[in-house]
C-alpha cells in the first residue's frame, strides 16, 4: 500500500562520510504536518538506476527524493514546498533543481553551451564556488525535457531503466524521457534562492559517451521532438466592488497544469489558490507584461467562479457569476450588516468569554444559563419559555434573551420569564448571536436554544444537574427533532450539541450551521430531552426569507445548480 | 612510477618543493591533486607566519590530506548554511584534534564559503585565540562582500 504522506530520500552511496553529512542536511528540513520521513542510502549499487530501483521498491513513500550524496539540501522548507507543487499539480511527475529546456543533438545537456539549462544551484569546485542561476524560472515552474540528476524528486514511481544505463551517466535523462512518455510533467520549480549545494569536484567521464550513444539510440526521436507544454495562466484583476470578501473566489473546478493569478494592488488579499501578484499600478499594460510568458490566458472576473475547464470551453462557459446577496429574490440583506468571521489564515473571530471566580459554580456565580437568541417570535416565544420554565424553576439558573430587533413583543414576553435581555444588531450569522449570549452567561453551564423550538419535557436535563453527573462531564447533547412540514407529518431526529461547560474559549461557529466548538477530548453525555423544531419547515411561508440559510434554497431552486450554490454558500459560510 | 606516484614520495620525504613543481608540471589534476595544490599554497602561508603547525604534520598521504580538506570544508559549510549550534561546534573540536591553522580555515573561507561574512563572524567567536587574524579577514570581506 502506497502512503500518501510519506517521503522518502533515496541516494546510492559510495562514500559513507558524505553520505552522512547528506542526511545531516536532509534531517534539518521542515516536515509537512502528518508527514513522515525515511532515508535508504543504497551503497554498492551496480548503476545508479539499479540502486534506485532497488530502494524505490523497498519505500511505500508516495513522494521520494533521488539525490547524490554529494548534495547538501540547504533549503529548509523544500518538503514542504515539494508537497506543496506535487498536491497542486498531479500532472507533475517529476522536478529537478537544475535542467534542460532542449538537448544539443547528440543528447548531451551540456556539449552546445549552457543555454538551454535552467535552474539555479550553489556549486562547489574545489578550488572556487559558484552561485549558478542557469535562467531564473518564471511563474511557478517551467518544463525541462530532462533534469540533471543531482537531485530528482517524484510522486509517482517509475522503474529507473537499468536494463540499458548499467552505468552512472544519463540514467537521469533516460528517466525524465520515460516520465513524458507516461504523460507525467518534468519540471524545474521556481527558487528564490537554491534549494542545493552541488559538491561537484572532478567529474568522472570514463564511460559517458558510451552511455550518451546508448541514449541517443534509445531516445533520438523523443527528445529531438520533445515540446514543452503550452504554459497556460488563469488571471483576475481583482475588484474590491464586486465583492464583500478579501481573497478571491477560489475555483470549484481548478485547471491541471495552470497557474492562478490575481492581480490586485490592495495589500491584505489572500488566497491559497490563486498566487497574488501585488501591482501598485494597477493596469491592463502592467498585467498584461505580467503574463508576457504565458502562451494560453484565461480572465476571470472577481465575481466568477470557476466550475469547470476553461481552456476546453467556449468564452463564458466553465464560470458562474456569483450575484450580488441583495440581488438575490426573497432575501433582504443589508450588506453592509455582514461582517466576516474568520480572519484571512482562517481563524475564527470571537470574543473569549470572561472569567469569573467568586462564585459557587468552579468561580461562577449559577449553574447554567439558557440562551435564547430571539427576533420577533410572538407566536413561539411563550410556548418555547414555558417549556423550560421547570429548569429555571429548580435550578440555580437564569435566562439570557439576545434580541436581534424585535417589535411585536417578544422580549416583553421574555421579561415576564425573568430574562435579562441584551440588545445586539443582527448580522447574518447565527453563531454571532448565541456567542453574544454565551459571552454573558453568568452560569457554569450554556444551554442555547432557539425562539421557534419547545422541549417536549426537560426531564433528563433536570436530572443530569440535579444528579451532579454534570460534574463528570464538559458537553451533552439533546434530541433536535426537525420538521420539514408543518403539519408534523415528516422530520428527523438528531443530538445536537447545544449544551458545555463555560470555558473562555467556549463559542459557536458557522453562519448559518452554527456549532459548538469544544475541544476535541470534551467528554460528552448524551442527554433524551427532545426540543421540537419547526425552523426548517418548507411550507411555512414565514419561514420564507427569515434568515440567511433562506440562500441556499434560493440558490437552489432559482439561481444555479447544486455545484454553483455549494461554491458560493461554502465562502458565505466560511468567511 | 606514476606522476602521483612520485610526488606522493616528495611529500613522504618533506619536500614540498618539489612536490609542487611535480604537481605544476601535470596536464591535468584529480580532485585529490588539486586539493593538495591547495594545501601547499597554505603550506607556504604557514610557513611565513611561523605557525605553530603546519597542514602536512598530520599527515602526507595524499587520499588523507584530501579527506582532511574536504572535511574540514563540510565542517564549515554548517556555519555558512546556520546548522544547530551543536553541529557548528564540530569544526572546534575537530581543529583542535588535527591542530588545524587559521591559515587553512581563512583559505576556504575566502575560497568555498557562500556567507563569508556570516561565516567569519562565527570564527571569530569560535577561535578566540585567532580572533585577531579572522578580524583583518572579516576587514578584507567588509570591503569585497555585501551581506
Amino acid at each position: 500500500m502506497r502512503n500518501d504522506h510519506k517521503i522518502c530520500f533515496i541516494m546510492c552511496a559510495n562514500d559513507a562520510f558524505l553520505a552522512k553529512e547528506c542526511l545531516l542536511y536532509i534531517s534539518q528540513l521542515e516536515v509537512p504536518e502528518g508527514f513522515s520521513v525515511e532515508q535508504k542510502v543504497i551503497y554498492g549499487a551496480q548503476s545508479m538506476a539499479s540502486g534506485y530501483n532497488k530502494a524505490m521498491k523497498q519505500s511505500d513513500a508516495k513522494y521520494k527524493v533521488y539525490l547524490h550524496q554529494d548534495v547538501l539540501l540547504i533549503h529548509r522548507a523544500f518538503l514542504l514546498d515539494m508537497t506543496a507543487l506535487f498536491c497542486a499539480n498531479p500532472q507533475i511527475g517529476m522536478f529537478g533543481v537544475v535542467g534542460n529546456k532542449s538537448l544539443a543533438k547528440d543528447g548531451c545537456p551540456w556539449s552546445d553551451g549552457m543555454h538551454r539549462r535552467i535552474g539555479e544551484i550553489y556549486s562547489d569546485l574545489i578550488f572556487k564556488k559558484e552561485y549558478s542561476v542557469f535562467s531564473k524560472i518564471s511563474g511557478s515552474y517551467e518544463h525541462a525535457v530532462v533534469l540533471d540528476g543531482l537531485l530528482m524528486a517524484t510522486q509517482y514511481d517509475l522503474p529507473w531503466r537499468e536494463d540499458l544505463f548499467q552505468g552512472w551517466d544519463f540514467y537521469d535523462c533516460s528517466q525524465s524521457l520515460e516520465f513524458w512518455k507516461a504523460g507525467y510533467q518534468v519540471v524545474v520549480p521556481s527558487m528564490k534562492t537554491p534549494w542545493c549545494l552541488h559538491d561537484n569536484d572532478i567529474l568522472h567521464m570514463e564511460h559517458y559517451e558510451k552511455w550518451r550513444k546508448v541514449f541517443e539510440r534509445t531516445y533520438g526521436n523523443d527528445y529531438k521532438n520533445w515540446e514543452a507544454p503550452k504554459k497556460k495562466v488563469i488571471f483576475q484583476i481583482f475588484d474590491p466592488k464586486k465583492t464583500l470578501l478579501d481573497f478571491p473566489y477560489p475555483p470549484v473546478y481548478k485547471e491541471e497544469g495552470a497557474d492562478y493569478l490575481c492581480f490586485t494592488g490592495q495589500k491584505e488579499v489572500h488566497s491559497r489558490v490563486w498566487k497574488i501578484c501585488k501591482i501598485d499600478r494597477l493596469d491592463r499594460a502592467a498585467v498584461s507584461l505580467a503574463l508576457a510568458d504565458y502562451e494560453e490566458q484565461k480572465e476571470l472576473q472577481t465575481d466568477q467562479i470557476q466550475i469547470a475547464p476553461l481552456f476546453a470551453q467556449k468564452s463564458g462557459e466553465g464560470v458562474v457569476t456569483v450575484p450580488a446577496l441583495d440581488q438575490l429574490p426573497d432575501v433582504k440583506f443589508d450588506q453592509r450588516q455582514i461582517k466576516p468571521t474568520a480572519s484571512h489564515t482562517g481563524a475564527y473571530c470571537y470574543k473569549k468569554n470572561p472569567k469569573y471566580t467568586k462564585g459557587k459554580y468552579n468561580g461562577r456565580q449559577l449553574l447554567l444559563t439558557i440562551g435564547v437568541p430571539v427576533s420577533n417570535q410572538i407566536e413561539t416565544i411563550d410556548r418555547c419559555l414555558s417549556h423550560i420554565a421547570p429548569l429555571l424553576n429548580q435550578l440555580d439558573a437564569e435566562l439570557v434573551v439576545v434580541d436581534t430587533g424585535s417589535t411585536d413583543g417578544t422580549v416583553e414576553v421574555c421579561r415576564s420569564y425573568g430574562a435579562r435581555i441584551v440588545t445586539f444588531a443582527w448580522c447574518d450569522n447565527m453563531s454571532a448571536a448565541r456567542n453574544e449570549a454565551l459571552y454573558h452567561a453568568r452560569g457554569a453551564w450554556f444551554l442555547s436554544i432557539d425562539d421557534d423550538e419547545w422541549f417536549e419535557n426537560v426531564d433528563d436535563i433536570l436530572g443530569f444537574f440535579q444528579s451532579g453527573t454534570y460534574k463528570k462531564c464538559d458537553t451533552a447533547t439533546y434530541i433536535q427533532r426537525n420538521y420539514q412540514m408543518m403539519s408534523g407529518s415528516i422530520f428527523h431526529d438528531n443530538h445536537t450539541l447545544r449544551m458545555a461547560r463555560i470555558t473562555p474559549e467556549l463559542h459557536f461557529e458557522g453562519r448559518i450551521h452554527d456549532s459548538l466548538i469544544v475541544p476535541a477530548k470534551a467528554k460528552n453525555c448524551q442527554l433524551f430531552s427532545v426540543a421540537h423544531h419547526y425552523g426548517f419547515a418548507n411550507d411555512d411561508q414565514k419561514n420564507r426569507g427569515r434568515n440567511i440559510s433562506e440562500i441556499y434554497l434560493c440558490c437552489f431552486t432559482i439561481c444555479m445548480s447544486i455545484r454553483k450554490s455549494c461554491g458560493i454558500i461554502f465562502n458565505w459560510q466560511t468567511n | 612510477m606514476s606522476e602521483t606516484e612520485q610526488i606522493q614520495i616528495f611529500l613522504r620525504q618533506g619536500e614540498i618543493i618539489k612536490a609542487e613543481k611535480a604537481l605544476h608540471s601535470l596536464q591535468h589534476m584529480d580532485a585529490d591533486l588539486l586539493i593538495l595544490d591547495i594545501l601547499i599554497q597554505v603550506f607556504h602561508v604557514e610557513i611565513a607566519q611561523d605557525a605553530a603547525n603546519t597542514v602536512f604534520d598530520d599527515s602526507t598521504d595524499i587520499k588523507e590530506l584530501a579527506k582532511h580538506f574536504i572535511t574540514l570544508k563540510l565542517l564549515m559549510r554548517r556555519l555558512d548554511f546556520e546548522l544547530p549550534e551543536e553541529e557548528q561546534n564540530e569544526l572546534r573540536t575537530y581543529c583542535s584534534l588535527h591542530h588545524v591553522s587559521a591559515y587553512l580555515l581563512a583559505k576556504i573561507l575566502l575560497t568555498n564559503i557562500f556567507h563569508r561574512k556570516q561565516v567569519c563572524r562565527r570564527l571569530i567567536a569560535m577561535f578566540p585565540e585567532h580572533a585577531a587574524y579572522f578580524g583583518q579577514t572579516y576587514k578584507y570581506l567588509e570591503e569585497t562582500d555585501e551581506e
